[in-house]
């Protein structure tokens, strides 16, 4: 406060010191010089009068020659003020009376100027200093010349008295306005300092505080505006506390119902920040980790879950990828989807989003993959089911087909049109029976295919693939297609296309069905196939110029039995499975399905394939070559054996032919006992069997294979021009002529073990009597046979698998009892 | 009622007591005495001058009143102290003349005094005549033009005296002469006699110097000892006072200059070897020698003069005190030049007022002083006074110090060059 007080009093003082001192110094200047000025006139004028006088007055002397009368007068001139001397000389020149003491100085003992008029001069005297020297003549010279000197140094003495007083005045007066200056300082300096110890208090938010300076001057306005300014500040404060309470509230209340919605949230929920350390956890995710008495807040999220977690933790983290899913196994054979998204927080001045961690979501799916895996069990058992019986229908429906076509309707010379009418009836009815049961038969397959795919229960390939080689394949497979209908095949690939590895007649599949739709689907036009190379991946396209696709469609057409077209009205032209299965396979492969399309101008379906690597792991088993693949080198050492069983040359020639141009080993035999022998020496991984022959027939070799446990799991295809090729006891049967795609298609069937359910089957009843012949499609070499009697040993000594019980025994059974046991999979096999 | 009475009564009392001296010096002398104002330093460096010419006047004066006065009038000398300056010189005459009312103005001291003071003469004469008689000075102004008429000088001018030293001290071989002086009238007046005298020799002052009037003995005047000695002089003249001239003497004696130094009467020739005498006492060195004083009456040493004899006897019986309230601190001498002149001044004023008094003069105390003719006061030389002769003696005489005492010169060969 003092220091305050003394600055701004420090700064009036400093300013009034040079104020005072310039006036100070400027008016003794000015005094001084006027004093100065006027004093010199004053004295030149004095002198100038002492001199006048005497020379007026002392004619008479002078002339009298009495010096000593001139010297009682100039005595008396001498007192006057000023006078440094008086001294008169006579017409010689000659100084005759003086006042000077205690001689007259040499400069005016032999200065001898005699001037006419009264005349002024400066000298310097050594002793008495700068004098005035008036020179008046008496009677124009002729009596002589009086001297008055006036004491110039007297005239700087008074100057510098009046100088010294004026300076005493000004002390006074000085001090005097400090003391006013102080006054009216403290006067300014008080109410200021009061406003400073009240701007204190409002800095120290005490807005109760008041000022009391009461003046109408700025300061009193700046008192009062501060006042109301603290009014003010504490009316806006208190509103600003009211709505920070306001806003508390409400945070908590919603804090509350977040909280209570997240800790009841039937999900686990994690919350993760960006270094990996747990911000939130709800008891759900708790319970499904375990971490029931953990404090995990804060902790890092390696400590406390799988590596599944952090995987999928640290895919989002850096909040470069958006959602990510993951299925983690538990503990107790839980199973959970866990879904992480990442927290970004967009910055709404420059757009830039700032990570802020992850948020986990954790769901208990292990019930509905039981569901899941439970429906897919159930789709390929009764797809398996559905299928046996429908290779007989679809078997003899083509059998009486042929017969009719063969043999009925060339001996029926049908007169009556009435006949002739239900001739063509029958004809017709036949061919629907015997498409839509090959309609029904690759619903069944697809169904199956897609079903193992989603079980996993499908041992994928991973060999090297060019893909061109696949999408030319692909091409001619399809020619009858596409040819048929006058469309245009362009096939586009890029040269130099990187060789990728995955499972090559999977990915020849989604092809060919890419292809086939897009030919079911386009009138006329082009169907292009294009392959590019993009980073690591392959991006295949196979475009139309069809009916195009609309955008509600597009979504679905990759599920499943989803099929685009009315399938009430509409004619259906596939089993609807197609586009799942290439998704699935698709996937397999890392890669991705998609479809481009405009309605009625085409669409173009897009799918990548990630080049991936060997699998160095995995058993080279020799896998069958794929039979589609024409110009394979044939009779290759590992090359599955195909025995041959015909006893007509010619066509054992063309079935060796055919076989060998799909790179299969051949082997043939001429009658029964050499395809029995043959078989059991050379142990052929496939046997096609001509029923008429020779020695033994076909029925009576495939009883002999059968019975011996080496050839038991042989699969075996009938070729028979016999209709009773299909009890013949094989795996398959064909009939002459032969439909040589059809066989092949049949033998790689035969050759898939993918194919075939894993889980060991068993089939109740004697193994001579089992109506068990197209079982081996679904459990080639593995099945087993039990009488009914045994079953329950066989169940309590831990079988699990599917158990196959012929419909004439099942009414003996506790089916129910069986259906209740664990792991076992009933099937009822009908009747023939 | 009987305090306001016996108060009156009271002052009746004293009332009559303060009235008897007057009523007794009535009685005693019935006739009104005969006022003479003066106007001398009592105060000063030069009180010896006034104070001695006082008591010297006072002796005389002593002497008539004790035997009845003249005709019965006693001789009273109005007395004021002017402290030998011109101002309250003027003053105390203006005071004399217009409220004492004296008969004249006697025994004024110092020549710019009497200067300053002629031209108030002059214009009180104007309406009546009023003189000033047997002035202390030497001085040329109150023996010319236009003053001389109101002024009756009983001794010698210091042209006289100065053209005396001159011509004694040329006659001696003595040339180069130098003069110290007091810077006034009383000093230019010296001056201008000694210049005059050696103008008529065909010489000019070898060298001059002077100084302040009211100098004191303690003042150093070696200064002035300087510029003189520079110029080598013969002899040195001093126009000053006694304090200042034995200043001089002491600090020429110093600095080794033995020549003669002259005084004039003025000086106070027993004031200056009081001065002198005590510094020699005190230092042991001689300050005496060597000086030559120029007097305007006998020295009082002169017994065989009647004036003298009577002189002597009337200091030594009835010594007169000093006048009253001053003097105060100063040893009153037993003889001196200055008391003896005062002691002549007195008597030839007794003189004049006794002719005034008679009847052919018609109480004109101008016609009185002209009537004096060949008037032997007892000194050995008469008195005269006339028409245009104002001045009654020219007689000038040369005194030198011998045995502490101012005796007459009686060979200046002793000091020829």
């Amino acid at each position: 406060m003092k220091m305050r007080m003394s600055k701004i009093f420090q700064k009036t003082m400093l300013l009034n010191f040079a104020l005072f001192g310039v006036i100070s110094i400027s008016m003794s200047l000015m005094s001084a010089l006027t004093l100065y000025n006027h004093m010199v006139d004053e004295y030149i004028s004095k002198g100038k009068a002492i001199a006048s006088s005497i020379a007026s007055s002392s004619v008479e002397v002078l002339l009298n020659r009495d010096s000593s009368t001139i010297q009682s007068m100039i005595d008396q001139f001498k007192t006057i003020d000023g006078a440094a001397y008086v001294y008169v000389q006579d017409d010689n020149g000659e100084i005759i009376s003086h006042t000077f003491v205690p001689c007259v100085p040499e400069i005016l003992k032999h200065n001898s100027t005699h001037p006419d008029e009264i005349s002024v001069r400066e000298i310097d005297l050594p002793e008495a200093g700068t004098i005035i020297d008036i020179t008046k003549p008496v009677l124009a010279g002729m009596a002589g010349y009086v001297h008055v000197g006036m004491d110039k140094g007297l005239i700087t003495k008074y100057v510098w008295i009046a100088i010294a007083k004026l300076q005493v005045v000004m002390f006074f007066i000085f001090w005097a306005s400090v003391f006013l200056l102080y006054m009216t300082v403290n006067r300014i300096s008080e109410p200021l300092n009061k406003l400073t110890e009240y701007a204190k208090k409002l800095a120290n938010h005490d807005f109760t505080a008041s000022v009391d300076i009461t003046s109408k001057d700025e300061i009193g306005l700046l008192a009062d505006t501060m006042q109301n300014m603290a009014t003010e500040l504490t009316t806006i404060i208190a509103g600003l506390e009211r709505a920070v309470t306001n806003a508390t509230s409400e945070l908590q209340d919603t804090l509350t119902y977040m909280e209570v919605i997240m800790d009841n949230l039937a999900d686990g929920l994690l919350v993760v920040d960006v270094y990996g350390k747990i911000s939130l956890t709800n008891p759900a995710l708790s319970d499904l980790f375990d971490l029931d008495g953990h404090d995990v807040k804060g902790k890092d999220i390696k400590h406390f879950f799988s590596e599944d977690m952090n995987q999928l933790f640290n895919l989002v983290k850096g909040c470069e990828h958006e959602v990510y899913a993951s299925e983690i196994s538990l503990s107790k054979q839980r199973t959970c989807k866990a879904v992480a998204t990442p927290i970004h927080k967009k910055d709404s001045d420059d757009d830039t989003s700032l990570c802020l961690g992850a948020v986990i979501l954790v769901r208990d799916i292990t019930y509905e993959k039981e569901v899941d895996n439970l429906k897919t069990d159930f789709i390929s058992t009764v797809s398996h089911e559905l299928r046996t019986p429908m290779t007989s229908i679809l078997g003899f429906a083509k059998i009486i087909k042929k017969k009719l076509d063969k043999s009925i309707y060339p001996q029926c010379q049908a007169t009556d049109a009435k006949t002739q009418r239900a001739m063509n009836q029958v004809q017709d009815n036949i061919g629907i029976i015997v498409s839509e049961g090959e309609r029904l038969t690759d619903l069944i397959n697809d169904v199956l295919d897609i079903a193992k795919m989603e079980s996993g229960k499908i041992d994928w390939k991973n060999i090297a693939i060019d893909m061109e080689e696949v999408i030319n394949v692909s091409g001619r497979t399809t020619t009858p297609l596409w040819q048929s209908k006058d469309l245009e095949l362009i096939i586009d690939v890029e040269e130099n296309l990187p060789t990728i590895f995955g499972d090559r007649d999977r990915i020849m599949q989604v092809m060919v069905n890419l292809i086939s739709n897009a030919v079911k689907f386009t009138r006329k036009g082009t169907i292009t196939c294009t392959a590019r190379s993009h980073d690591n991946e392959l991006l295949v396209t196979v475009s139309d110029t069809g009916s195009g696709i609309t955008p509600e469609d597009q979504k679905k057409i990759f599920e499943r039995f989803k099929q685009v077209g009315d399938t009430l009205t509409g004619k259906p032209k596939g089993t609807g499975l197609g586009l799942p299965i290439c998704k699935q396979i698709v996937d397999h492969h890392n890669g991705r399905i998609w479809v481009d399309s405009k309605f009625s101008e085409g669409s173009s379906f897009h799918f990548t394939l990630s080049k991936g690597a060997p699998n160095t792991n995995v058993n080279q088993i020799p896998v069958p070559v794929a039979i589609n693949s024409v110009g394979r080198r044939p009779g290759k050492k590992d090359s599955p054996l195909i025995l041959v069983a015909d006893d007509d040359p010619a066509l054992n020639e063309f079935l060796s032919q055919i076989l060998e141009e799909e790179g299969y080993r051949i082997t043939t035999a001429v009658d029964g006992v050499e395809a029995v022998q043959k078989a059991k020496t050379q142990m052929p991984q496939l046997i096609t069997m001509d029923l008429k022959m020779p020695k033994m027939d076909g029925a009576e070799a495939i009883r002999q294979l059968r019975l011996d446990p080496s050839t038991r799991h042989i699969p075996v295809i009938v070729i028979s021009a016999l209709a009773e090729g299909q009890q013949a006891g094989g795996d398959a049967a064909l009939i002459k002529p032969i439909d040589d795609k059809r066989l092949i298609e049949t033998i790689h069937g035969m050759l898939q073990e993918d194919l075939i359910m894993t889980d060991p089957c068993m089939v109740l009843g004697k193994e001579e009597v089992a109506p068990v012949q197209n079982l081996l499609v679904i459990c080639p070499g593995k099945i087993n046979y039990c009488a009914p009697t045994e079953l329950w040993n066989q169940i309590s000594s831990g079988f699990k698998g599917t158990l196959f019980i012929p419909a004439k025994i099942s009414t003996t059974l506790d089916l129910d009892k069986i259906s209740r046991v664990p792991e076992v999979q009933l099937v009822i096999i009908p009747d023939n | 009622m009987t305090k306001l009475y016996f108060k009156t009564i009271l002052m009746a009392i004293a009332i009559v007591m303060l009235c008897s001296p007057a009523i007794a010096i009535d009685s005693n002398a019935t006739k009104k005495p005969i006022l003479l104002g003066m106007s001398a330093a009592f105060t000063g460096p030069s009180k010896g001058l006034g104070i001695e010419l006082y008591r010297g006047s006072q002796a005389y004066f002593d002497q008539i009143n004790a035997a009845g006065g003249i005709l019965g009038h006693k001789v009273v000398i109005k007395y004021y102290d002017d402290g030998y300056n011109p101002l309250p010189a003027i003053r105390n005459t203006i005071k004399l003349v217009e409220s004492d009312n004296v008969l004249c103005l006697f025994n004024y001291v110092g020549t710019p005094t009497v200067t300053r003071v002629l031209p108030v003469i002059k214009h009180f004469n104007a309406d009546r005549s009023i003189f000033l008689f047997f002035p202390f000075t030497g001085a040329q102004p109150q023996r010319e033009y236009p003053y001389e008429e109101y002024v009756f000088n009983l001794r010698a001018s210091y042209r006289q005296e100065t053209w005396g030293l001159v011509h004694n001290l040329f006659m001696i071989g003595r040339k180069r002469i130098a003069v110290l002086y007091q810077a006034d009238a009383y000093g230019r007046s010296g001056w201008d006699g000694t210049r005059k005298a050696l103008t008529e020799k065909n010489l000019k002052i070898a060298a001059e110097a002077t100084y302040k009037r009211g100098a004191n003995f303690k003042d150093s005047m070696k200064h002035q000892v300087e510029i003189l000695s520079e110029a080598k002089p013969d002899a040195i003249i001093t126009i000053g006072a006694y304090a200042a001239s034995a200043a001089f003497i002491r600090d020429a004696r110093d600095a080794g200059l033995d020549i003669p130094i002259c005084n004039l009467s003025f000086v106070g020739s027993e004031n200056l070897l009081q001065h002198l005498s005590d510094l020699e006492k005190k230092t042991g060195k001689n300050y005496t020698e060597n000086l030559i004083n120029s007097q305007t009456v006998p020295s009082y040493e002169d017994t065989s003069l009647n004036a003298v004899r009577n002189y002597r006897n009337v200091m030594t019986d009835n010594p007169p005190a000093p006048p009253e309230g001053f003097g105060e601190g100063y040893k009153p001498l037993q003889f001196s030049f200055i008391s003896f002149e005062g002691y002549l001044n007195a008597k030839v004023m007794t003189e004049i007022i006794k002719r005034m008094m008679l009847r052919e003069h018609f109480g004109s105390l101008y016609a009185a002083t002209l009537s004096i003719r060949n008037l032997d006061i007892g000194i050995g030389t008469d008195i005269n006074f006339g028409r245009g002769k104002h001045q009654g003696l020219d007689e000038i005489y040369y005194t030198t110090v011998s045995n502490g005492k101012f005796v007459p010169v009686k060979n200046w060969k002793r000091w020829s060059k």
